[in-house]
């Protein structure tokens, strides 16, 4: 289940686009982008712990190829995702990989990626309630309950020239909140092929 | 005798009508007020079978009766704008007569499953999953999760060591075998596209429904949809539809043999007994035979079958035969001679029948107990009819309406006849080598074209490859159907690599939930949490987490085992509890799902598992197939081997000398080959129907051979040759007409009998002349001596075995005694050997490794075969002779046990163990050397210097077993081929020795 979270959030973020109204046209821009290539630093909040969790790492996604999610702190661990597979390493075990017939959603949820990369945002109407929040923020509010038993909204913000996501901030259930910072974006750069496989 | 009793009856024939009518009356209301009639098809399963068994509880689960109405409204993402149409058709569909459920939709229910399971892990897991619980690495989980993309984090805290999860995953395992290709973005089952969906609907008929029953639900279920979803294309996937079509095409094709045999029957009475009224007789008294004995038979079976009574009806029609014989030789001066002329004969070949078909009862199958009862009953009271109430009937006529003169060859057409007859059995028996055999039972299926077709398209879209086998565990209660299913779950795994899913593994049965709470209630579980809390507090505080960030998960726990009257099943796992577990008539079902087959030893594997467990059975074709095949297979050896004598005993007062059981066999012998071989060349494959209609077929032919032989002991009789080929040409005409039928049980029954009934014809009118008319030519003993030997060589299966050939020796007796004494002395020492066993069973043949320590001297020793791919598969140890240890392993079919496991001791103490004489008893001074021992055992020695060359046991043609020695090796005193044969098991083992140093 942690892995369909995982997958949905790849959808959002890939979308990189402006408010509701808007995002059509401003989608129109992401059309020429092929790589993306950021740092991030994720933060989590656990509201009854009153206790926060930092991490940072890399990211990278390539359309229609895959996403690899790269910790540094406070543990090393790779992540890549793609239609067929998700692999997983870290430094205190073992690589793993979970086949696209283990997580049958995989490849559904990449198909709302492809979608949302091309600008057919439609796709994720089935999936949220879509609301603009303000000038460079969406909320997405979950219908289905696959989502929704885990988190109650998702805001996405996205940079001043609608070409990239600046944050993305989950709320949990139980108000609990994880935000994902994304910086030093680069497009359309040159992504080794080593980007794709697990240390 | 016969005479008199005959002239009785034409003096009282009366009192003889008054008798059979009022017989008949009473006999008609017996079979109508006690007669209890079924269509169950369980009759067609031996009694305490494999086949009966997993039939049984098919029925029980009513998976014959479950449907799937597949809805397509042919437009993309249309099912979920549809859903609610879809939802109401649902609705009016579960109010339907003879509906017991109908699904369409699936309440995951999955918003609260990680609390659910985590607040129920007492009742669902034993507290030993604490045993592999390891802080240090649930920490290490959390801070790379919490890292890993957007992972929620509420979830991590409520389950550290995973046990939501591994439930969870038990969940993959049940999509995955249970391979239905669904599109998982929505809340019920619709394909990629939206574009179509599938409601799932029990039926529940109190029994086997009739077809008129079927069609009208099938009517209301597609206008329960159409009504809602006008536009939408509607098939229907069913057990259901199978009958439906079965009983369209039995119905039709009844009517149109009905009608044949009317036509066939009116042609008859025009043609050939050219208006004669009486002979209308000619089929109202089978018709009679038939109400006498289902009226008794009522009274004495609880169940009469109705196709058991349609197929009797069938044979009972045949015996027709009997009355056209005695309406054709009833007539002249000298009819009651005539009559009489022919009665012993007649009664003879209807023995003979009712002995094949009492055969047929001893089957231990219900169907066939009543078929051989019911036919063979029928043929002897038709016979009593014939004979004593036909004559009474008819009126007297001075010539035969019919007169066919007995063929009469001349010597050179009969030469010519004769070998165009041996080149068509030659050509025969060229082709039945390649001769196959279907046993499943969908090669009895008179399904359609169409429904197949729909069925095909239907699996093509929903059914994925990596769907697993179906298994159904049934109980007289919820729990005992859950418990079979778990126990037979539980020695699935322990027997396989891979994984059953049961719903106990969800949620485990009553006596599993009270039994893990216990644990989880006892004091050493409470200090174990207790630990576990402080280490993970301390790998917490270690890695900078809040040492309480697992509290979620022992608050749950502790929640959980304070009340645990309060504990509730997860809503999902009650979902899929309650798709997999029905319950009909006092009787539940539960499914249960096996990893797909890899191989036919898989399969067996599967099905050996089920002997051990009766209640549960394997849904799956390939298996129903096996399980009948080791059923059925040895009951027809049986049959094989008693149908000889008994087709013989009844023949034997007309039998003077063995030529005359030659002429008696040769209609039927070339019926059966030139059937078997034109089968072969038409690629047609042997099933059960055609099996048993062939020991129909068997009983039937006979007559033809013994009015064959009567007409050349008597070539005046000019009655016979008419009587046959009338009785012939009724009989191919009528079951002749079966061939245009579209079911395939009613096709091959046609088939058998109307092709062996022509050539047993021609061969009886023909041949058998044409036998006769050069028989005296030919040296008759030896001929007769040759077909009989080889005859008896085929029948005993008694070929020796080749046996290593040496240059013949001249030995003086001491130069013997020293050269047995020396290769006796180096064999009877205890030796360690390896071989390789290839045993081959009638048409089977495995291959085994044999590793063996014999000790001759003690009679000693200790075997293990293995399988070439490692897992041992019998050991045995005997000492001084006796058996003392004896494993086979289950994986090792029933039948494979008794014929040839069981078997196994013996022969390895043969091979091994036989005491060799030390002493060579001469009777010629040259080789090969024949010693007797005392047992029976003769021992061969022969080659420079004598060795062992061949054991037997018993001569022929009564041996029991024989065993051959080939190359000797002098440096390991060991044999590098053995060959034993047991001919009482009808198996062969050849050992090939393997180096083992």
């Amino acid at each position: 289940m942690p892995y369909l979270v995982l997958a949905m959030l790849f959808c959002v973020t890939s979308l990189g686009a402006a408010s509701l109204e808007t995002i059509v046209d401003k989608l129109k821009n992401m059309a020429s982008i092929h790589t993306i290539k950021a740092n991030y630093k994720q933060t989590r909040h656990f509201k009854e712990l009153d206790f926060t969790l930092s991490s940072s790492g890399s990211f990278a996604h390539q359309r229609n190829k895959a996403l690899a999610w790269k910790t540094e702190k406070p543990m090393k661990s790779v992540c890549i995702v793609a239609p067929e597979k998700i692999q997983l390493w870290d430094e205190h075990s073992k690589a793993t990989t979970i086949k696209a017939d283990k997580f049958p959603w995989l490849a559904a949820l990449f198909k709302v990626q492809e979608s949302c990369a091309t600008g057919k945002i439609d796709e994720l109407k089935d999936l949220f309630d879509i609301r603009v929040l303000n000038e460079h923020s969406l909320l997405l509010t979950p219908k289905k309950t696959e989502i929704s038993m885990f988190f109650t909204t998702i805001t996405i913000q996205f940079n001043e020239e609608f070409t990239a996501v600046k944050t993305v901030s989950f709320t949990e259930k139980n108000n609990d909140t994880l935000s994902i910072e994304f910086m030093n974006t680069q497009y359309n750069v040159q992504l080794p092929e080593s980007t794709w496989t697990l240390p | 005798m016969f005479t008199k009793l005959l002239i009785a009856s034409l003096k009282h024939r009366l009192a003889l009508w008054t008798a059979i009518a009022v017989l008949t009356g009473v006999m008609l209301a017996a079979a109508v007020v006690c007669g209890r009639y079924s269509n169950d098809l369980a009759f067609m399963f031996p009694k305490n079978s494999l086949s009966s068994a997993m039939f049984k509880t098919m029925q029980q689960a009513r998976l014959t009766q479950a449907i799937q109405l597949e809805v397509n409204l042919k437009q993309p993402n249309a099912i979920q704008a549809a859903a609610a149409e879809l939802d109401k058709a649902v609705a009016e569909i579960q109010k339907l007569d003879h509906v017991q459920s109908a699904t369409f939709r699936f309440a995951p229910g999955i918003d609260n499953v990680h609390d659910e399971i985590l607040r129920s892990t007492p009742c669902h897991s034993s507290p030993r999953i604490l045993d592999d619980a390891n802080p240090k690495r649930a920490v290490q989980n959390v801070l790379k999760t919490l890292s890993t993309l957007g992972t929620p984090a509420s979830m991590l805290r409520k389950d550290p060591f995973g046990i939501a999860f591994s439930k969870l995953n038990l969940l993959n395992d049940f999509r995955t075998l249970g391979g239905v290709k669904i599109n998982q973005q929505y809340d019920f089952l619709t394909d990629e596209q939206a574009m179509r969906t599938v409601i799932l609907i029990q039926a529940d008929f109190p029994k086997a429904p009739a077809g008129k029953d079927i069609e009208d639900l099938f009517n209301k279920l597609r206008a329960c949809v159409q009504s809602n979803l006008p536009q939408a294309e509607i098939s229907l996937v069913s057990p259901l539809a199978h009958q439906l079509d079965n009983e369209h095409a039995v119905k039709r094709d009844i009517r149109a043999v009905s009608l044949t045999s009317i036509v066939v029957l009116l042609l008859l009475f025009v043609l050939v007994y050219r208006n004669a009224i009486d002979a209308l007789w000619i089929p109202i008294l089978p018709l009679i035979a038939t109400v006498l004995v289902t009226g008794i038979l009522a009274c004495c079976f609880n169940n009469l079958c109705l196709f058991i009574i349609g197929i009797s009806g069938g044979i009972a029609g045949l015996a027709v035969d009997q009355e056209i014989h005695v309406f054709s030789a009833f007539t002249g001066e000298n009819r009651i001679k005539n009559l009489a002329n022919i009665a012993l004969p007649l009664t003879m070949s209807v023995l003979t029948s009712a002995a094949v078909f009492i055969l047929v009862a001893t089957t231990n199958i219900d169907a066939y107990v009543q078929l051989g009862v019911f036919a063979a009953a029928t043929l002897l009271i038709n016979l009593l009819l014939s004979l004593f109430l036909l004559p009474t009937l008819m009126k007297q006529r001075q010539q035969q309406r019919l007169r066919i003169p007995t063929f009469s060859p001349k010597n050179t057409t009969a030469a010519l006849l004769i070998l165009l007859w041996l080149a068509t059995l030659l050509t025969a028996m060229y082709k039945i080598p390649t001769l196959k055999f279907d046993v499943a039972m969908s090669s009895l299926d008179g399904v359609s074209k169409q429904t197949k077709q729909a069925e095909n398209d239907f699996q093509k879209r929903w059914r994925n490859e990596s769907a697993g086998i179906l298994a159904i565990a049934t109980g007289d209660s919820r729990d005992n159907a859950l418990e079979n299913a778990k126990r037979f779950a539980d020695d699935y795994d322990a027997h396989s690599n891979l994984a059953a899913f049961t719903p106990t593994k969800l949620w485990p049965t009553t006596q599993d939930r009270a039994s893990f709470l216990k644990s989880w209630e006892s004091p050493e579980t409470t200090k174990k949490i207790q630990d576990l809390k402080k280490q993970l507090e301390a790998e917490c505080n270690a890695s900078n987490l809040p040492p309480t960030f697992f509290k979620p998960f022992f608050d749950a726990l502790q929640q959980a085992l304070r009340k645990p009257m309060n504990i509730k099943q997860p809503f999902v796992f009650q979902t899929i509890e309650n798709q997999l577990v029905r319950t009909f008539d006092n009787r539940t079902a539960v499914t249960l799902f096996l990893p797909p087959k890899t191989s036919t030893e898989d399969m067996e594997k599967m099905i050996t598992m089920t002997q051990r467990h009766p209640n549960v059975a394997i849904v799956d074709a390939e298996a129903f197939q096996l399980a009948t095949l080791m059923d059925i297979q040895p009951r027809i050896k049986k049959l094989m081997i008693a149908l000889l004598p008994m087709v013989l005993i009844p023949l034997l007062p007309l039998l003077k000398n063995p030529l005359q059981l030659i002429i008696v066999a040769l209609p039927g012998l070339t019926a059966f080959l030139c059937f078997a071989g034109l089968s072969a060349m038409l690629g047609l494959k042997l099933n059960l129907v055609s099996l048993f209609a062939s020991f129909m077929l068997t009983g039937l032919v006979i007559d033809y051979g013994v009015f064959a032989l009567h007409a050349a002991q008597h070539p005046n009789d000019s009655t016979v040759p008419a009587s046959l080929m009338l009785s012939a040409i009724t009989t191919v005409l009528t079951s002749g007409a079966l061939l245009a039928s579209s079911h395939p049980v009613m096709f091959h029954t046609g088939m058998v009998i109307a092709s062996g009934i022509a050539i047993s014809a021609i061969t009886a009118l023909f041949i058998v002349p044409a036998v006769v008319k050069l028989l005296p030519i030919l040296k008759r003993k030896s001929l007769l001596n040759i077909a009989v030997l080889l005859l008896v060589l085929v029948s005993t299966g008694c070929a020796s075995l080749r046996q290593q050939s040496f240059p013949r020796r001249d030995v003086s007796q001491k130069i013997a005694t020293e050269e047995i004494q020396a290769f006796v002395q180096k064999t009877q020492a205890p030796a360690k050997a390896a071989y390789n066993a290839q045993v081959k069973i009638l048409w089977q043949a495995l291959s085994l490794t044999l590793a063996i320590n014999s000790d001759p001297a003690k009679r000693s020793l200790n075997a293990v075969f293995t399988a070439p791919n490692g897992p041992s598969i019998a050991s045995f140890t005997m000492r001084d002779g006796k058996l003392e240890k004896s494993f086979v392993s289950d994986a090792v079919p029933q039948i494979a046990k008794d014929n040839f496991f069981n078997d196994l001791p013996n022969a390895l103490h043969a091979i091994f163990c036989t005491s060799l004489p030390t002493t060579a008893f001469m009777e010629k001074p040259n080789t090969p050397i024949v010693c007797t021992m005392p047992d029976n055992t003769q021992v061969t020695f022969n080659g420079s210097p004598l060795r062992l060359t061949k054991l037997a046991n018993g001569r022929f043609p009564w041996r029991h077993w024989q065993a051959s020695f080939f190359d000797w090796d002098p440096k390991t005193s060991t044999f590098q081929r053995i060959v034993f044969r047991n001919y009482n098991h009808l198996y062969t083992i050849t050992l090939h020795a393997l180096q083992t140093k």
